[in-house]
């Protein structure tokens, strides 16, 4: 019970009826469902529908909630399920392609050397390396995506991630060291 | 010894800073004469730094007030709400029928309607009201004939 939690007080005095509450949840929880939604749909343009589905959504089931866990992290997995089922819905796991990024040597596109030791990366390599990340994390299968996202920017510990994935700590760890296996290979070069 | 590939966890949960103690001693013994994981090591930090340093999206002005905007206009009150009022409704209307069933209870038609009531359920049940047009077509006709022999008969 975490009734402590001043977001899951707040969603109680909602469930009461009052609506300023709810208000005042989603100021406070909007942009980080935003943040989180764009960087798991790896596009800002759907995560706005996303905040707002997920909002109805904690809205809808206030007949239900239970402040068992910290409101974030029950947010964090409405957010989840709901990136999910858009992109299931749109077939649309980005059909990222792993070729070139890290595998062959001679198609990088920078050389870093080239740069000097004070500025390793210029503003175009830097994009475009922010590009090479951003499509190795859409690349994760879901659940290693998912831990290592609500890990690395939302810094949430292993327990937080475990309770919003339903699953237990250990299978928390494993799914991010699986996913830093994965993009460590796939950025090998940059790194 | 373990093979490093059992330390791979290890060596992430020390990146998140999630080690206890016991499990941050066998890595730093495994660390300590293992260079393939120093180098594992250094890879995921820089990994994790890189990753940090991504430019977060820009939340669109206004978001809150439309979020909250349109979570409250599809529904003004929630859906708890709407499923008192349903409970509600029909536990009115259960209150009606067990009503109107307690009041035939207590309320025992008297003797004299009881046989009305009676009567009508036997009337309704017999099946020679569906056919009474007929058997007084009959009956008519059967009157007809014994009026037309009398009046034969009694010509004869």
């Amino acid at each position: 019970m975490t009734t402590a939690d001043p977001d899951s007080q707040l969603m109680l005095a909602f469930c009461s009826g009052d609506l300023a509450a709810f208000r005042r949840l989603v100021e406070r929880n909007s942009a980080v469902v935003f943040k989180l939604a764009a960087r798991y749909l790896g596009d800002e343009s759907d995560a706005e529908d996303v905040v707002q589905e997920v909002f109805l959504r904690v809205h809808g089931s206030a007949a239900d909630y239970k402040p068992t866990a910290k409101f974030t992290t029950w947010v964090y997995r409405i957010t989840v399920n709901v990136c999910l089922n858009r992109l299931r819905a749109a077939k649309a796991r980005p059909s990222v392609s792993l070729e070139g990024l890290g595998e062959n040597p001679e198609e990088a596109s920078f050389d870093v050397a080239s740069e000097g030791e004070d500025a390793p990366f210029s503003r175009i390599e830097r994009r475009e390396l922010e590009e090479k990340i951003r499509a190795a994390i859409a690349a994760l299968p879901e659940a290693q995506r998912t831990a290592l996202l609500l890990r690395r920017f939302e810094e949430l510990s292993y327990e937080d991630i475990a309770e919003a994935m339903e699953t237990t700590v250990p299978a928390v760890k494993s799914l991010i060291s699986r996913a830093r296996q994965t993009l460590k290979a796939c950025l090998a070069r940059y790194l | 010894m373990k093979p490093c590939k059992d330390y791979l966890e290890l060596i992430s949960a020390r990146v998140d800073g999630a080690l206890t103690p016991d499990e941050a001693r066998r890595l730093g013994e495994h660390l300590a004469s293992c260079e393939a994981c120093r180098r594992e090591l250094a890879g995921q930090e820089i990994l994790w730094e890189r990753m940090a340093s991504l430019p977060e999206a820009q939340v669109p002005e206004g978001l809150a007030e439309r979020t909250f905007a349109r979570a409250t206009k599809r529904r003004h009150m929630p859906r708890w709400a709407w499923g008192v009022s349903a409970t509600a409704a029909a536990a009115v209307l259960i209150a009606v029928l067990v009503g109107i069933k307690v009041m035939r209870t207590e309320k025992p038609l008297d003797p004299e309607t009881q046989q009305v009531v009676k009567e009508i359920d036997v009337l309704q049940n017999l099946d020679v009201l569906q056919h009474l047009d007929t058997y007084e077509a009959l009956g008519d006709g059967v009157i007809m004939m014994s009026e037309d022999a009398s009046k034969a008969g009694g010509a004869l």
